[in-house]
């Protein structure tokens, strides 16, 4: 039997956790587009300021190198700028600039009167000047609401009041279909309602077909459970790139509603826009994003709008969400190396998410204390959520108490135990399979060979020359049995 | 200290950083209201028949609106390069330093009315700058019509504006165990987890844009090239915020200021990079305590040709933050350095000196007593000491070449038991002989 190795959990979760950025999802999507879509994005300054901002610091600031040359970008010059030896291969330079190629911010290298170039896009090159400059004309940043002097205007913690409660409202609903539990949650839009069912986040389970759902009865998936532990951004990204795909798949286009997002990740917290002339084509998602709480309006057909949080932190790289004052609130776990947590904090969401795989034995308003338990932590893992999730989520809200100690954040032995907790749900897997029985060793020998190369084999017993495989590989391998019998028999 | 290095191992680019720290960019800029009227009209350019390409652009004038536009866009282009990158600007004047960039928090934000085509913080930054210098080129013109024509004479204040960079890098960056304490572990732990990680902490640098021609810089003194007679009053003159800190009087503490703060930002690992805009026509001579202070701190040192460019060159040298710069990036190749300095009793720039072994004070001649210290010498060294001197070569450099370390020239220490001879590196062949002791 194979023996699990823990020995470098942090090793391997970082490996895991490094391909995970809060873009993620973003990311995915627009490696999948065309050269066409990213010539339409980049009409928009404040999308080529968000695409800059998202490519790696050395790519990054080659283009910024690069931006005010008449020239094209030569590979000789990216050599010398990066330090590598002239003799090396194009690929490798290649590689370099590869994030900006895959966002066709540069063209694919060509060769040109003897020297290999990469031209640069030209809307994104412009698009990028004039974020720095300031003399774009896409209005691209939203423009601000002429209000009269005497409105009231909603302060900052106001905004992030309506915003932090409309995202959990929806979030709590998911929680609370799938746990059965009753704290009262208002039943989000339909819209939203329609959009966590085709994300797949939740499905009618007495709905069979998946058509004609039931929105009002859903549940909560294994996929909706996973969704819930990654942090704000993960998710408020996730949720937009399910709302771009749900308009790609009714045809619509979704490049403007993409720069619109980006758009809102450039406004300012707490200055007001007028939506009609920030987003002349794309009203209707705006809509659907009050939903959200993206942006908070103070009438509800008012083309004065304000974006909340949500929405300017969206572009705001790397855990910027956290900063601020509710980076605070997110540190609330201690865990102990007995597996008993205590987390201090009063948010339904969290204590219904800690629900989900922690055995919660005492509540007091500001606190609860449970426990890691094989069957809490089991059930959980049941609803599809993974080790590596819940230590994700338990090193994030750790505790800043929990930074005294020293390092790893979690105590290996906690980290170890989930890990062995998730390999023990895989511990049996059941597969079809067809087991033949030999009394020829040659013969045996001869099929297990022919079974390893045609990937038909699942499991050889030499000892009582038995042979496993795979169901429908059968015929093929009894017609060569058959055939290597009668050659075999021959050859006496 | 510095922030923690990233992962970086050799060779492939799957070994490049894979984030940075965020960078704040404290820029110092001289507005010097002489230094720039001498840019605004350059002499012609030498001509340079070995490079036709560079020979062919033409000198262009550089004033302050034309450079302030171009700065702005570099800082623009910092904001953008990173989230949660900031910018810091002073502006340096005769004698005085002022914060321009960010405004004083209880300040009242201005007629801020965003742009629908410019990014907000961009707008901001670019606004406040452009007030900013106007309300210093406004408190010059009140100085100019008060008379005060001394006091606009003295020489850019560098130091203040040094100093209080350094104060401002160590209120946002204490070094303070303590307070690290809390931040530190959560660095580490950044692998761990997607969103683990506490705020990184932020690596910072300081920008020095000069606009002063040769040795005015820093250091009241005489100017050796005579281009500068404009300067000459500012020579008797004692530089304002030094004058007091002077002992007996007789120090002006720009060159000893510079050199604290340039020891100061070489502990506390903050490059000081130095942007010199003098072109060769206007001042062959380098600003070399500036040199100095970029090579101490292995900040990047550069000197303008007078031949426009300096957008893609602010792009070009100054943009990637330290993290980077060494790898995988690569910095420009460092002019020369000269290592001289300057005499504390006449604020002459020195290529042999006498140090006081007491205080290590530098004198351009010998002295029976140390003017800072005032330990006595035997009065009878002093021609022997004398006479030594003369024997000195100074060693000549060539322009550019990879900068050479300190070389302290102590061989001749025989000579006295109470002082001896510092003997410094001369930068340019013609200026290398050594001063005339009398």
């Amino acid at each position: 039997m194979v023996q699990p190795s823990f020995s470098h959990p942090r090793a391997e979760s970082s490996s895991s956790s490094a391909s995970t950025s809060p873009t993620a999802a973003l990311d995915t999507f627009l490696d999948n587009q065309h050269q066409s879509y990213f010539e339409e994005l980049y009409k928009s300054e404040a999308v080529c300021l968000c695409i800059l901002r998202s490519l790696p610091p050395v790519c990054r600031h080659i283009i910024l190198h690069h931006l005010w040359s008449h020239q094209p970008l030569r590979t000789t010059e990216v050599k010398s700028f990066v330090q590598m030896d002239i003799k090396t291969s194009l690929e490798e330079v290649d590689e370099v600039m590869k994030p900006a190629l895959k966002r066709k911010i540069l063209h694919p290298m060509i060769l040109k009167k003897g020297k290999n170039i990469w031209l640069s896009n030209d809307a994104f090159k412009k698009g990028l000047r004039n974020v720095l400059t300031g003399l774009g004309t896409s209005n691209s940043f939203g423009v601000p609401f002429d209000r009269e002097d005497d409105m009231e205007v909603p302060s900052q913690e106001e905004l992030i009041a309506y915003g932090e409660e409309a995202f959990e409202g929806i979030l709590k609903y998911m929680v609370s279909s799938g746990l059965g539990i009753g704290f009262s949650v208002a039943l989000p839009q339909p819209e939203v309602l329609e959009l966590l069912h085709i994300s797949g986040l939740m499905i009618d389970p007495s709905d069979a077909t998946g058509q004609r759902p039931n929105l009002n009865r859903m549940t909560i998936t294994s996929k909706g459970f996973q969704f819930l532990l990654e942090d704000r951004q993960t998710q408020l990204w996730e949720i937009l790139m399910y709302y771009l795909n749900a308009k790609e798949a009714n045809s619509e286009r979704s490049a403007e509603v993409l720069s619109m997002f980006f758009t809102l990740g450039c406004m300012q917290l707490g200055q007001d826009y007028s939506a009609s002339r920030s987003f002349p084509h794309t009203l209707s998602a705006l809509n659907d994003l009050a939903q959200y709480g993206f942006i908070y309006r103070p009438s509800p057909d008012a083309d004065q709008f304000y974006p909340t949080h949500l929405a300017t932190a969206l572009c705001s790289g790397d855990a910027a969400t956290n900063q601020g004052q509710d980076a605070d609130e997110k540190r609330f776990l201690i865990l102990e190396t007995n597996y008993k947590i205590y987390a201090y904090t009063s948010n339904e969401l969290e204590i219904a998410i800690l629900n989900l795989f922690v055995d919660i034995r005492i509540r007091y308003p500001n606190l609860v204390v449970g426990k890691l338990d094989r069957k809490n932590v089991k059930s959980a893992m049941e609803k599809g959520i993974s080790a590596n999730q819940i230590i994700a989520y338990l090193s994030s809200h750790a505790h800043p108490q929990m930074y005294n100690s020293p390092p790893p954040l979690l105590h290996p032995t906690i980290v170890d135990q989930l890990h062995l907790w998730d390999r023990e749900r895989n511990r049996l897997k059941m597969e079809d399979t067809v087991m033949l029985e030999f009394f020829s060793k040659e013969l045996f020998e001869d099929t297990v060979n022919e079974a390893t190369t045609n990937a038909a084999l699942q499991l050889s017993v030499p000892a009582q020359k038995f042979l496993f495989i795979e169901p429908q590989t059968k015929a093929a391998i009894t017609d060569f049995v058959k055939e290597r019998q009668n050659q075999l028999r021959s050859g006496f | 200290m510095a922030p923690a290095p990233l992962s970086t191992a050799p060779s492939t680019s799957k070994s490049y950083p894979k984030t940075t720290p965020p960078s704040i960019l404290l820029v110092i800029i001289d507005i010097h209201p002489l230094s720039w009227s001498l840019l605004a009209s350059p002499p012609p350019l030498a001509p340079l028949p070995d490079h036709p390409g560079i020979d062919r652009a033409q000198a262009s004038p550089m004033t302050l609106p034309d450079f302030v536009t171009v700065l702005m866009v570099f800082l623009n282009a910092h904001l953008a390069s990173r989230w949660g990158n900031e910018v810091v600007v002073y502006g340096a004047s005769a004698g005085r330093a002022k914060l321009l960039y960010p405004p004083p928090p209880n300040a009242v934000a201005g007629p801020s009315k965003p742009r629908p085509n410019s990014y907000l913080p961009f707008q901001l930054l670019d606004s406040r700058i452009e007030e900013g210098l106007k309300e210093m080129a406004a408190e010059e013109r009140d100085r100019l019509e008060n008379g005060d024509i001394k006091s606009l004479n003295q020489p850019p204040a560098m130091v203040s504006a040094l100093t209080k960079a350094l104060c401002f890098i160590n209120r946002i960056i204490p070094n303070n165990a303590n307070s690290a304490a809390l931040i530190d572990p959560t660095s580490n732990q950044d692998q761990n987890g997607p969103s683990s990680s506490g705020p990184d902490k932020p690596e910072t640098r300081i920008l020095v844009i000069n606009a002063t021609p040769g040795e005015n810089v820093s250091t009241a003194q005489a100017d050796s090239n005579g281009e500068n007679g404009n300067n000459a009053n500012a020579n008797g003159q004692n530089n304002g915020e030094s004058s007091q800190s002077g002992k007996g009087g007789q120090m002006r503490g720009g060159y000893v200021g510079l050199m604290n703060c340039v020891f100061a930002a070489q502990k506390a690992k903050v490059p000081i990079d130095v942007l010199s805009l003098p072109p060769p026509n206007i001042d062959a001579s380098p600003p070399i305590f500036l040199q100095q202070a970029a090579h101490l701190t292995e900040g990047i040192y550069w000197q303008w040709n007078g031949r426009g460019g300096l957008l893609q060159y602010l792009h070009a040298l100054y943009l990637p933050p330290p993290s980077l710069r060494h790898h995988p990036f690569v910095v420009p190749p460092q002019d020369a350095v000269g290592f001289r300095a300057v005499c504390f009793c006449h604020h002459k720039t020195l290529d042999v000196g006498f140090v006081c072994s007491v205080c290590l004070s530098i004198f351009c001649e010998p002295r029976p007593v140390c003017l800072m210290c005032k330990t006595r010498f035997p009065i009878k060294s002093i021609p022997t000491l004398k006479s030594l001197a003369t024997y000195i070569e100074p060693i000549p450099i060539p322009d550019t070449v990879p900068p050479l370390p300190v070389q302290k020239g102590s061989w001749n220490n025989q000579a006295a038991d109470h002082k001896k001879e510092k003997h410094k590196n001369a930068t340019n062949g013609d200026r290398s002989e050594p001063i005339e002791i009398d």
